[in-house]
């Protein structure tokens, strides 16, 4: 079989021409609501886009949906209530009391290198390295 | 074409190009009612925008990519609703006009049965190739698909068209 021919053959076979009465209801319908047609994104045509773009998986957007509920409910679970909300604020406001606390006497100190003597740091042993060293030699039974 | 030349102009587009759509949209959809819609959608859109067939450089392959673009719609809807199973898409549809001699009218009944068998893809670019004598440059263009790809369809498809017809081709050669 030449496949030239078979190609031929196929592009001879003719298309059947559409039904004659298509051609008056297709152009009729064209022709009279020009401005009112289906691809326009008018309240119910944007409804029906809308539903069937959600629509091919019903199943995923529940899920989404559920996923974003069950978040918002947690979220607001975990939210504290106005009494721990007072609490925290009062134990914050005393960290910046006593960070500012710290940071006077540090100032003092600084202002006042005399008064920090060497008393005030105890000499400092270093740690056990080990008394073998320091020990007289022991006899070996 | 503007106002009541409108109606003459949508007229003879119809009657130049309405068959090469039809056969095509037939094709794919396998579904007469569905062909008639799609055909109906694709004039609509025409009487609304009177004006893009005028800028497009060929008429044929412009109305058929409006057709296609609509079909592709169309099968996006389909798909969301899941109104229709494969055996509907799939449907016989009369194709191919009649034809006197029985042989020649088997083989179309063939040829029609083994287009429904093609992948959509590739039964979109044999049509275009055999019935529309389109180049793979334009239907490359009208498909949205790489040059290559276009004629890799093609191969693919008349390769399953010519085993498949093969015993009843030799017949009538």
């Amino acid at each position: 079989m030449n496949p030239d021919d078979f190609e031929q053959h196929l592009r001879r076979q003719p298309l059947n021409a559409p039904p004659a009465h298509w051609r008056d209801e297709i152009l009729g319908a064209a022709l009279e609501f020009p401005a009112r047609g289906r691809g326009l994104t008018t309240g119910p045509s944007l409804v029906k886009s809308l539903r069937d773009w959600l629509w091919p998986r019903p199943l995923a957007w529940g899920a989404l949906g559920a996923a974003w509920i069950a978040i918002f409910a947690l979220n607001s679970a975990a939210a504290p209530n106005p009494a721990e909300l007072a609490q925290a604020r009062a134990g914050a406001r005393v960290a910046a009391g006593l960070a500012v606390l710290d940071m006077s006497q540090a100032l003092e100190l600084v202002a006042e290198p005399g008064a920090h003597t060497a008393a005030d740091n105890p000499r400092r042993v270093p740690p056990d390295q080990g008394c073998i060293a320091n020990q007289p030699p022991q006899d070996i039974v | 074409m503007r106002g009541m030349s409108n109606e003459t102009e949508l007229g003879r587009l119809y009657d130049v190009h309405a068959g090469a759509l039809a056969g095509y949209l037939l094709n794919l959809t396998r579904n007469e009612a569905d062909t008639h819609d799609l055909l109906q959608e694709v004039f609509w859109r025409l009487a609304r925008r009177p004006d893009v067939v005028a800028a497009a450089r060929d008429e044929r392959a412009f109305l058929l990519s409006m057709a296609h673009n609509a079909l592709v719609d169309y099968v996006r809807r389909r798909e969301a609703r899941q109104h229709r199973d494969a055996a509907q898409v799939n449907e016989s549809v009369a194709l191919f006009a009649p034809a006197q001699d029985p042989d020649e009218s088997a083989f179309r009944g063939e040829l029609e049965s083994a287009l429904a068998e093609l992948p959509v893809e590739q039964r979109a670019v044999v049509h275009l190739k055999l019935w529309e004598s389109l180049t793979f440059d334009a239907i490359a263009e009208m498909l949205h698909i790489p040059l290559n790809t276009a004629a890799s369809r093609y191969r693919y498809g008349l390769d399953k068209l010519r085993t498949r017809l093969r015993p009843l081709y030799d017949e009538i050669k």
